[in-house]
């Protein structure tokens, strides 16, 4: 079925009862391989087309996510949704779906075929990957990559026609072991198959894994810390959903009355970009119709916006930022500016502190503080003087978002594209020099 | 319904393309959602999710495939693709351990359907849930409440290529809340609910209403309350949704058996457990866990797992001693034993792997009483906030969100955020007793990639650990 006039045809029969509407298609395709102890576990492959509705009626909105199957009885359903927007309620703060512009902008070539028609090639990725890491010294690798190849079409009754986008994106996820806690990751998101390095990420993994075996024990306590691009991912993914507008109302953001705050070092700038040639989802409109954009959330160390859709833009009396989901607003791709020390630079200025290779699991505390804590793996290495002492197991990353963020004091140039099954981001950073970072540890260790 | 022959003409293809294995299961998922903020409705969703994935094995390699277009050249498309994403691996050695063929039915009845609820009904019940907390404010200030409202309604229809048929349906209703509480430069976040594999009818027996005015009106007390916690060694009372955790995230975790065998180790990770150490004695006699998808209206409910195999309690746990691992077809085969029928796939799209469904300590004979009775100095730590744990599930650290201290057997003023920070071992080493209260809530359980949250019930009785280091937040 051609799902541009799939999408004309639901907005119409949605505008037969609705004051105002959307129809949004995402048409997907993936393939996924696999592995670990050194062999492919498992390929995958999906095509799935996902239909979601939305309707507003007096000022109330009800949305339908229907998969494929969902349209033979669209009439159906929609009957059902029709009765239960005249049930439903008034939203307490609503705004009608915004103009379109006059255009869209363009962001280039997007499409990697390969991504779509040669799943044989993801194979030789973690073929590749998982021999690197073993000739670098690591005995076990596990890991995944997947390509995705996106369509999206979008009908609004405030759109004259259906918007079109379509883009690819790969990944690679690689993590090597040599032994129990010996373990190192690395991975990376690119937009085409030749875009990705699977043996400089095998590589990478192989040589953390090694490096890691040398076993020294550091008490729990405050550190200076260097954060790898893989660690500083992690950490800057939380900046991403604690500026969405609707978190922010929700009460689980640690930017909550933040706005025009300065929340961090002053060297720091950090911007949603969808345009990076880096971006996990390089869209050119967002779930509204409205253009995306670059925004700088923290510029030079203030906050200065939130990611709004309809709704919270209201709310905060804002403009829109292109970051429209329907229910809430969200980052694209983050972008954390460089700075112009090398990764070698930024350790040399450790006196006794830490080089933090990965932060996992990170749960907090209370979210409008923003303290928390996080699972440290895949090497944490004691540096004195510079240099790297030994790695040390078992200590956690114990700290709170606003006193990190207050407290990086240098940014590295080693800008890495990171995206893993952890961050659901892709994250574009350099290392962080982060002073005083909590670690403790767990009794019985 | 399920167009049922579409399953059989998926594993017909796959088999004349040299699969030796080969499943394929069509599931449909209709969820209703409704999600009111500070006592506005801020959305209303239905979402049906539906369509078919075809497993197979060719030549010891596994591939996967799924559509959502339910139609027979689609379905055929399927297991061609599965078979295709086998073969580009070459040659493998994964084999599915035997299991016995059953062609059978099992549904979840819902005594007042949810469907049939009309949506004012169901948006005031929320509004009454919100009015009850917010008139709960006072000096203690309650800025924001979301309360969601979710139901889903799960079919699936599953053949494997060795005559095993299974079809199912299970509803599933839960009422979860998040909450903040303001005092002074205070400040609390709360994520808590009630739920369970029922209709609309969970809403009498579970009783929303009063479980979020006692929480909050717990929590005002914190707030309000709380002191701080002097370092130092405690006797602690973990609460039922505490111990749950550590059961799910200490046991249930470590017990399965891909993550022992490394299947999972790019992601959610690997266990500390290790294969010889079955018939281990790893905690004292006074611990069993169980992990029970027959659990009658639980969370995590089912009676055959995703491979069609029949759920039955596993006892990971009995009296301290390792007596059984969380596997499915596939891990089971490496040991040579039967699966215990612990796959499970979230979605229509995603593959099953080996997942727990209601994993809890087993009650004790203690009376709630006689555990705090002789503790001198301890924490009663009924809920926690923060949590995790690493990924081999050997290093674990809660922090109490509603948490009291002990002394001399009797309760006294709340705490700050106790953090209780230890390793799995020294902590099943640490439990001398367990009462015999049994509570659950639900949550959802994540692991791979892509992500799988699947329900389960999280809770069981209150159990006590002695002597262990607890320190004031960093």
């Amino acid at each position: 079925m051609d799902l541009s006039i799939l999408t004309e045809d639901l907005l119409r029969k949605i505008m037969g009862f609705a004051d105002d509407g959307a129809v949004l298609i995402h048409r997907v395709v993936s393939h996924q391989i696999r592995f670990s102890s050194n062999k492919i576990d498992i390929g995958k492959t999906w095509r799935e087309t996902s239909i979601s509705l939305m309707m507003d009626k007096d000022k109330k909105v009800n949305i339908l996510n229907l998969s494929y199957p969902g349209v033979k009885n669209i009439d159906e359903v929609l009957e059902i949704a029709r009765k239960t927007l005249d049930m439903s309620q008034p939203r307490p703060i609503y705004a009608e779906l915004p103009e379109p512009p006059s255009s869209y902008p363009s962001i280039g070539d997007k499409i990697d075929k390969k991504i779509l028609d040669r799943p044989d090639l993801l194979a030789d990725m973690a073929k590749d990957s998982i021999d690197e890491a073993l000739v670098s010294g690591a005995r076990r690798v596990s890991g995944a990559v997947r390509g995705n190849y996106v369509e999206i079409y979008l009908a609004t009754s405030k759109t004259n026609d259906v918007l079109t986008d379509s883009y690819t994106n790969i990944y690679l996820d690689v993590r090597a072991f040599v032994d129990g806690e010996d373990s190192g990751h690395a991975s990376q998101l690119a937009r085409n198959i030749d875009g990705l390095d699977p043996k400089r990420l095998g590589r990478e993994a192989g040589e953390i894994a090694k490096l890691s075996t040398n076993t020294i024990s550091i008490e729990p306590g405050r550190y200076d810390t260097v954060a790898t691009p893989n660690a500083a991912a992690a950490l800057m993914n939380l900046v991403g959903t604690s500026s969405s507008g609707f978190y922010v109302l929700m009460g689980r953001s640690f930017f909550r009355d933040k706005l025009g705050v300065d929340v961090a070092y002053k060297g720091l700038t950090i911007s949603d970009n969808p345009h990076s040639q880096l971006s996990r989802a390089p869209r050119s409109f967002d779930d509204e119709g409205m253009p995306t954009k670059k925004n700088t959330i923290i510029t030079e160390g203030r906050l200065t916006t939130y990611l709004h859709n309809r709704f919270t833009a209201k709310v905060f009396n804002s403009e829109l930022t292109g970051n429209a989901g329907w229910i809430m607003p969200s980052a694209w791709h983050l972008d954390v500016s460089p700075g112009d020390m090398s990764r070698e630079e930024l350790v040399k200025e450790l006196d006794k502190g830490f080089i933090l290779n990965n932060v996992t699991y990170i749960r907090f505390q209370n979210h409008i503080k923003g303290d928390f804590s996080g699972v440290i793996r895949d090497g944490l290495f004691y540096v004195e003087n510079g240099e790297i002492k030994g790695a040390v197991k078992g200590l956690r990353f114990s700290d709170n978002m606003p006193r990190i963020l207050n407290n990086i004091t240098g940014l590295g140039k080693d800008v890495e594209n990171i995206f893993h099954w952890w961050i659901r981001l892709s994250v574009s950073t350099p290392s962080l020099l982060i002073r005083g970072c909590g670690y403790t540890k767990a009794y019985g260790l | 319904m399920l167009n049922e022959d579409l399953v059989f003409k998926a594993l017909d293809k796959a088999l004349s393309l040299g699969a030796s294995y080969a499943e394929a299961r069509l599931q449909s998922d209709k969820e209703y959602t409704i999600i009111l903020r500070n006592g506005g409705l801020e959305a209303y969703g239905l979402g049906v999710n539906e369509g078919l994935a075809v497993r197979v094995i060719v030549d010891g390699s596994m591939g996967f495939a799924t559509t959502d277009v339910l139609e027979s050249n689609e379905a055929l498309g399927a297991a061609d693709q599965a078979v295709k994403l086998a073969r580009v691996q070459g040659e493998g050695s994964i084999e599915m351990a035997e299991a016995p063929s059953y062609n059978v039915s099992y549904s979840v009845l819902q005594k007042k359907k949810f469907e049939d609820i009309s949506m004012e009904e169901k948006i005031s019940y929320l509004e009454e849930v919100d009015k009850e907390i917010s008139s709960l404010s006072n000096d203690v200030k309650i800025p924001s409440r979301t309360l969601i409202m979710s139901f889903r309604l799960t079919e699936k229809y599953l053949a494997a290529s060795d005559g095993i048929i299974v079809r199912s349906v299970v509803p599933r209703l839960v009422l979860m809340g998040y909450i903040v509480l303001t005092y002074g430069d205070r400040s609390i976040t709360r994520f808590t609910g009630v739920g369970g594999s029922m209709g609309w009818e969970g809403i009498d027996a579970w009783n929303p209403i009063k479980w979020f005015r006692d929480n909050t009106r717990d929590l005002i007390n914190v707030i309000r309350n709380a002191k701080h916690v002097a370092p130092g060694y405690y006797d602690i009372i973990l609460g039922p949704e505490t111990a749950g955790l550590a059961a799910h995230e200490g046991c249930g975790h470590p017990f399965e058996l891909d993550r022992i065998l490394g299947r999972e180790g790019a992601q959610a990770g690997e266990s500390f457990m290790k294969i010889e150490m079955l018939g281990e004695q790893i905690s004292s006699e006074e611990v069993t866990v169980i992990d029970d998808p027959t659990l009658p209206n639980s969370y995590g409910f089912y009676l055959y797992d995703d491979e069609g195999v029949k759920a039955r309690p596993r006892k990971l746990i009995e009296r301290g001693v390792v007596n059984e691992f969380l596997m499915n077809r596939e891990t089971a085969a490496i040991l040579g034993l039967e699966s215990n029928a612990a796959a499970r796939a979230a979605a229509y799209n995603r593959e099953p792997i080996v997942r727990m469904a209601n994993t809890y300590f087993a009650a004790g004979s203690y009376s709630f009483e006689e555990l705090i009775e002789d503790v001198e100095k301890g924490i009663y730590l009924k809920s926690f906030g923060e949590w995790n744990i690493d990924d081999r599930r050997f290093n674990m650290r809660f922090i109490g969100q509603e948490a009291y201290l002990i002394e001399n057997g009797e309760l006294k003023h709340p705490l700050l955020n106790p953090v209780f920070e230890i390793t799995t071992p020294k902590f099943y080493a640490s439990i001398d007793a367990v009462d015999k209260n049994l509570e659950f809530g639900p949550a959802t359980c994540g692991k791979s990639d892509p992500h799988q949250g699947v329900p389960v019930y999280v809770g069981g009785p209150n159990i006590r650990v002695r002597k262990v280091y607890v320190s004031p937040p960093v």
